[in-house]
């Protein structure tokens, strides 16, 4: 009987929480209208803490932070809307000139050829869609080997035979790709920097000689992550150590 | 060589020192002056002649007089009647330095090694009209010492003077630096010249001509040989106060030795006693006031030209087709600054496109800085229509009149007509700037507005539990068929069991006809129909052939499958009702539908004793 009323009552804060969640969206659009940007992330933010994601509310949040003068804190909400949606001309061109603002110049190495492609092909479905499409598949190679086995005539052997084999690499491949798009949309690579200033260390720990100073909104590379540190890698090949606190992950 | 000369050295002492005995008593210093009384600062000559050449000679002091010139020596021999007659004289051209009754002291002179004196000689020197600076320099310059005896070379002999045409100026506007070498001496030449480095300014220097043409020039009462060696103009590139640094060289000068004649001939010929001095001098520094150029009125189309310019603009075609180039020439000519002027900012419209100028210069030196600049500007129309090249006029300052003049340039029309649409080589140069064109947006774009989609962050349904339940299932799927299909094609493969297994259906079939004829009253039909659907049940059943059935074989069959013998007598008594009626019609009055429901309950039954067997 408890177990009963404890799930009525998640349910019931379900919806009153997606009611909620309209009503925040609303009030968020309206404080940025009216350039009340730091209400604007309040309510945003609000979203995320309970657990919505959508490119669109990481780029209302990121431009929120933008016109707050929060550089760093802009450019991760524009990468994370930019994961889920990489391929949205409005992230890319907001994230761009977010980028040329930044301290640090640190030439950005564009995607090598294929790299854009895959990641082009990867997002072109969201993993669930994925997820179907190998089950679709997998239906598909199990008809048409029955059919090899049973199948009226020869012909219709032969065919279903050559069929099998071919969907069944194409099983492979798209079961593949859906794995990477997983491991696109879910592996944490890359931090922004939102705090102003930070120093980078030679160790993970404070009292370490600091190598260099990086400045807010510098796109780093993570090569290694403990508890409250991450190794990060330069694009232009510098190494160090900085606090996990001072970095957004995505 | 040397045997000889000295042979003749002494063939000439010899006769010498005859003469000399011959002449001895009437060794005299003749003085002449060309007039006793004289006017102050007129120059006169006066001579000492003697009858022989003196060894040495020691000039009288002219303590109260300039001296001009001298000494100058002549000398001359005649011969009268055989004899000889010798004459030596020691002129000077001297001028009385003030009035009054001056005496010119003695002259000595060693003659065949007696010294002898002239007479001291009274001039009376009136007033006349000299400048009173010429008097001032000259006894300040040589009273003690005679110039023409010193090496030493005075300041005031030779100096280098550098001189600007103007101390105060506007910024760029030319200055005339002139360089002059002042000498009271003999000019041979110039050496090691160090020009200065005309910190701040622009510089161009005039050509030097490699004749440096001498001219005379009094400077404070004095005559001085000029010569201008070396002129620069200078453009100020800063304001404030601009240092011209000054400039050193060394002049040649020839001035006489005061070393002694080393022998006769060089004492005759007047070759020795002169030498070339290289002097050091070196000028003053200048210091330039450079004003900045006035900021009122001062057009925005200003490019900083200072001086005298005229201008012009050309372009090479005024009718074309978009995409196709035409070029903008834009000459500058006129005296000035011409080197630094900045290219003129264009203002096209906006589908024309422009390259950098190509800058063409030509500047002459001569007679200050003049010249010409071009600026070539190759423009191409990217659209059709009517424009108009406006905007172009030119400004310069001119510091004469201390003004901004402005020159305008006429309107100019250019049509563009439609292109052929191909996109030529030229087209392609500027995809760059259409790219950055694409690239001025510089704020954020707005947020995204609506309610939109938003989705819980639920856990990754790919590679879930359910996810590979699905990919698995096809294959559970397709295992149960082909199992399924394995157990049909075996209890297939059977034909008896599988008519056995039909039997029973096969035979209700009939019995379905059997009940229409049942209907209908049929009587015969009925029975037929029901023998038959007894005979195929039990041919299907037991696998017997409908010619081999009999009551034997079919006893003898369902006493092999155990079937109960009330079941059989019941079986049987049904077999022979059908059979009596069929062949006896008339005997047979039973009712039809008790036998139909026999035949029913007959065949259900052996199927059930068949299965619990």
């Amino acid at each position: 009987m408890r177990k009963i009323k404890n799930i009525i009552l998640l349910i019931l804060f379900l919806l009153s929480s997606l009611v909620n969640a309209n009503d925040l969206l609303v009030s968020a659009e309206k404080a940025y209208e009216s350039k009340n940007y730091k209400k604007a992330i309040e309510s945003y933010e609000q979203l995320l803490k309970e657990g919505y994601t959508s490119s669109h509310l990481y780029y209302n949040l990121g431009n929120a932070y933008y016109r707050n003068n929060q550089l760093g804190k802009a450019i991760y909400n524009y990468e994370r809307a930019k994961k889920i949606d990489p391929n949205n001309a409005d992230v890319k061109n907001n994230l761009a000139i977010a980028y040329s603002k930044t301290i640090d110049k640190i030439e950005v190495k564009e995607n090598f050829f294929i790299s854009a492609v895959k990641t082009n092909v990867l997002s072109t479905f969201s993993t669930s869609v994925w997820a179907w499409f190998t089950i679709g598949l997998s239906v598909l190679v199990f008809v048409f080997l029955y059919l090899f086995f049973a199948g009226p005539s020869t012909m219709v052997k032969r065919l279903s035979f050559f069929v099998t084999v071919v969907l069944l690499v194409v099983l492979f491949v798209v079961y593949f790709l859906g794995k990477s798009a997983v491991n696109a949309k879910t592996e944490n690579n890359f931090a922004v920097i939102t705090s102003p200033q930070i120093k980078i260390y030679t160790e993970p720990s404070s009292t370490s000689s600091s190598k260099f100073n990086l400045h807010e909104g510098t796109r780093v590379k993570i090569i290694d992550m403990n508890a409250d540190w991450i190794l990060i890698k330069l694009e232009n090949g510098n190494e160090g150590w900085l606090k996990l606190t001072d970095v957004g992950v995505f | 060589m040397r045997n000889k000369i000295s042979k003749v050295k002494k063939a000439m002492a010899l006769m010498l020192f005859v003469f000399s005995f011959a002449f001895l008593q009437a060794q005299k210093i003749q003085v002449q002056v060309s007039s006793s009384k004289v006017q102050v600062g007129v120059p006169f000559q006066i001579a000492f002649t003697v009858n022989s050449t003196p060894s040495t000679y020691t000039p009288p002091n002219f303590k109260d007089f300039d001296i001009y010139s001298g000494p100058n020596q002549s000398s001359s021999m005649q011969y009268v009647n055989g004899n000889m007659s010798q004459s030596f004289s020691i002129s000077f051209l001297i001028a009385a330095k003030h009035e009054g009754k001056l005496t010119i002291g003695p002259m000595q002179m060693v003659v065949n090694g007696q010294t002898i004196q002239s007479e001291p000689l009274k001039i009376e020197a009136v007033k006349g009209n000299v400048s009173p600076q010429q008097q001032q320099q000259q006894s300040s310059g040589g009273a003690e010492e005679d110039p023409a005896y010193s090496t030493k070379v005075s300041g005031e002999d030779v100096f280098l003077r550098t001189s600007v045409s103007k101390t105060k100026c506007f910024l760029g506007e030319q200055v005339t630096v002139t360089q002059k070498v002042y000498s009271r001496l003999d000019l041979r030449g110039f050496q090691n010249v160090k020009f200065p480095s005309y910190n701040g300014f622009w510089s161009q220097q005039q050509e030097n001509t490699n004749n440096i043409q001498l001219q005379i020039e009094n400077l404070d009462g004095v005559n001085y040989y000029v010569g201008e060696f070396s002129r620069t103009y200078v453009f100020p590139q800063r304001t404030g106060q601009l240092t011209i640094d000054p400039t050193e060289l060394e002049c040649v000068v020839r001035k006489q030795s005061n070393k002694k004649p080393r022998n006769i001939f060089e004492q005759f010929f007047g070759t020795g006693g002169y030498e070339d001095v290289a002097v050091k001098v070196k000028s003053k520094p200048i210091v330039i006031n450079v004003q900045a150029l006035p900021d009122q009125n001062k057009p925005a189309n200003f490019l900083g030209g200072v001086g005298n310019f005229s201008y012009k603009v050309e372009a090479t075609k005024q009718n074309l087709k978009a995409n196709d180039a035409f070029n903008l020439k834009i000459t500058i000519s006129g005296k000035g600054n011409v080197k630094l002027l900045e290219p003129p900012k264009l203002s096209l419209p906006e589908s024309f496109e422009s390259y950098e100028p190509k800058i063409t210069e030509n500047i002459s030196n001569a007679g200050g800085v003049s010249g010409s600049k071009v600026f070539n500007y190759l423009i191409i129309p990217r659209e059709a229509g009517e424009f108009t090249l406006s905007g172009l006029d030119f400004s310069y300052f001119d510091a004469d009149k201390k003004q901004y003049v402005t020159i305008p340039s006429p309107e100019m029309k250019i049509t563009v007509t439609p292109g052929d649409g191909k996109s030529d080589a030229t087209a392609k140069v500027y995809d760059h700037l259409k790219h950055e064109v694409k690239e001025t947006e510089n704020d954020i774009r707005y947020i995204k507005k609506g309610n939109f989609e938003l989705s819980k962050n639920e856990s990754e349904f790919f590679n879930s539990t359910t996810h590979i339940f699905l990919l698995v299932l096809p294959l559970i799927l397709f295992i149960g068929a082909m199992s399924y299909r394995y157990y049909y094609i075996k209890t297939n493969s059977d034909v008896v069991a599988v008519k056995g297994r039909k039997a029973a259906a096969v035979a209700k079939k009939q019995l379905v006809n059997a009940e229409k004829q049942m209907k209908q009253n049929n009587k015969e039909l009925f029975y037929t129909e029901v023998i038959n659907a007894l005979n195929s049940y039990l041919g299907n059943k037991f696998n017997i052939a409908v010619a081999d059935l009999s009551k034997e074989n079919i006893g003898k069959e369902l006493n092999t499958r155990l079937i109960k013998p009330e079941l059989q007598n019941k079986l049987f008594d049904t077999i022979n009702v059908c059979e009596m009626a069929k062949y006896a019609p008339g005997a047979v009055s039973g009712d039809l539908q008790q036998v139909y429901n026999n035949t029913v309950e007959l065949i259900s039954e052996i199927e059930s004793e068949l299965k619990n067997a």
